[in-house]
C-alpha cells in the first residue's frame, strides 16, 4: 500500500544502463539525498507517464488549432475582430 | 517567431496616446502562440478605472495589466495587407508575481470561482439587455464577417458592462464541429463558442437593438460554464482558478 492508501504495483523490469545512474541523484527529482532506490524509480516512472501523457495532450491541441486556423471563417472573423476592437477605444 | 505567453509588446498606432505608453501582455498559450495568427493578451495602459482595480496588476513601471481589456489581435507577421498588427515591438516581459496576479484578476473578471463551485452560480441577467451587454446574452457583430453579422457571446460581468458599456465577447460559429473543451457547445450543439477568439468591443460594436437579437440570444448556466472551462485551457488558467479556490 502506497501513500494515501494507492495501491501499488510491483513488477520485475530490466532497467536500461542510462537510468541505473537516477537513484544516485535523488535531487534531480526534487527528492532528498538519501531516498531509496525503489522511490527514486517509482517516481521517475510517474514524471516519464506524465510527460508521455502531457505530450501527447499538447500534440492534439496544437493539431486542433492548426486545423481551426484554416477556417475561412476564422481568418476572417480575426482580422474583422481586430479592426473592431481597435476603432472601439477599447485600447 | 511566435510570441510567448507573459511577454508585453508595444501596441502600435493608439489614437490619443502617446508612443509606447500602451503595451499587449500576451495571455493566450503557447501551443496557441505557434499555430495560430492572432494572439490573445491584456492591454497594458498608464491609468485604469477605479473599478478596473480588481482585475489588474500594476507593473513594476507603474503602468497596470488589464483582464478586463483582454484582445484578440494579428500577430505581427500574420497580418493582412491593408489590415496591420498592432502589435509592435517587445517591452518586456511581465514577472511570474505580476502574471500570477493577472491570472488571478482574469478568474475574478470571468466569474470562474462561481461559475465551478459544486453549485454554479453567477449574476444573472440584471437590466435592459438593450442598453448595455449583459452576461450570457448573444449580441450580432455591427462588422458583418464572411457576409453575415456574426454573434458574439458577452463574458464580462454585468456591473463592468453596465459602467463602461464595453464587454468582453467569444464569436461563436456553426463551423467547427471540434468535439473539444476549447470549442463548447451552445444552443444544443447548433453553434459552439471560439473561447480561443476572447476579444473586447466597445458599445458602438454590438448591435443592442431588440429587432437585431439573434433568437436565441440567451446561454445556460452549464454552457457559460463550458464556455470559461474553454478559456481557462486557450488562456492557461488552470493553475489560477486551482489558486482561487484554495
Amino acid at each position: 500500500m502506497g501513500k494515501g492508501g494507492v495501491v501499488l504495483k510491483r513488477v520485475s523490469l530490466s532497467i536500461p544502463e542510462d537510468v541505473q545512474q537516477a537513484p544516485r541523484h535523488p535531487d534531480y527529482l526534487g527528492l532528498p539525498q538519501g531516498t531509496s532506490q525503489s522511490k527514486v524509480l517509482e517516481n521517475l516512472l510517474l514524471i516519464g507517464w506524465r510527460t508521455v501523457k502531457r505530450q501527447r495532450a499538447e500534440a492534439q491541441e496544437l493539431a486542433l488549432y492548426a486545423a481551426y486556423e484554416k477556417d475561412p471563417e476564422r481568418i476572417a472573423a480575426s482580422t474583422s475582430t481586430q479592426r473592431m476592437t481597435l476603432r472601439s477605444g477599447v485600447v | 517567431m511566435p510570441l510567448l505567453r507573459g511577454t508585453i509588446h508595444e501596441l502600435t498606432d493608439v489614437p490619443d496616446a502617446s508612443p509606447g505608453s500602451r503595451g499587449f501582455a500576451v495571455l493566450t498559450n503557447n501551443r496557441w502562440n505557434a499555430v495560430m495568427t492572432a494572439i490573445g493578451g491584456a492591454v497594458v495602459r498608464p491609468e485604469i478605472l477605479p473599478f478596473e482595480t480588481s482585475y489588474s496588476v500594476q507593473l513594476r513601471d507603474g503602468r497596470f495589466a488589464t483582464a478586463a481589456r483582454v484582445l484578440s489581435v494579428r500577430a505581427p507577421d500574420a497580418a493582412p495587407p491593408g489590415d496591420p498588427s498592432p502589435i509592435g515591438p517587445s517591452q518586456g516581459s511581465l514577472t511570474d508575481e505580476e502574471l500570477a496576479a493577472l491570472e488571478d484578476g482574469f478568474v475574478r473578471f470571468l466569474q470562474i470561482p462561481m461559475l465551478l463551485s459544486t453549485i454554479p452560480t453567477a449574476r444573472r441577467p440584471v437590466g435592459d439587455a438593450t442598453t448595455s451587454p449583459i452576461w450570457g446574452e448573444l449580441y450580432r457583430g455591427r462588422e458583418p464577417i464572411a457576409g453575415a453579422r456574426k454573434r458574439f457571446l458577452v463574458v464580462s460581468p454585468n456591473a463592468w458592462n453596465q459602467a463602461t458599456k464595453i464587454a468582453s465577447v467569444v464569436r461563436t460559429t456553426a463551423q467547427t464541429k471540434a468535439d473539444v473543451a476549447q470549442f463548447p457547445p451552445i444552443h444544443g450543439r447548433r453553434a459552439r463558442a471560439c473561447c480561443g477568439d476572447l476579444s473586447t468591443f466597445g458599445p458602438s460594436e454590438l448591435l443592442m437593438a431588440r429587432r437585431d437579437r439573434p433568437d436565441p440570444a440567451t446561454c445556460t448556466l452549464k454552457e457559460m460554464t463550458a464556455v470559461v472551462r474553454g478559456i481557462m485551457v486557450t488562456h492557461d488558467l488552470a493553475d489560477a482558478a486551482r489558486r482561487a479556490a484554495t
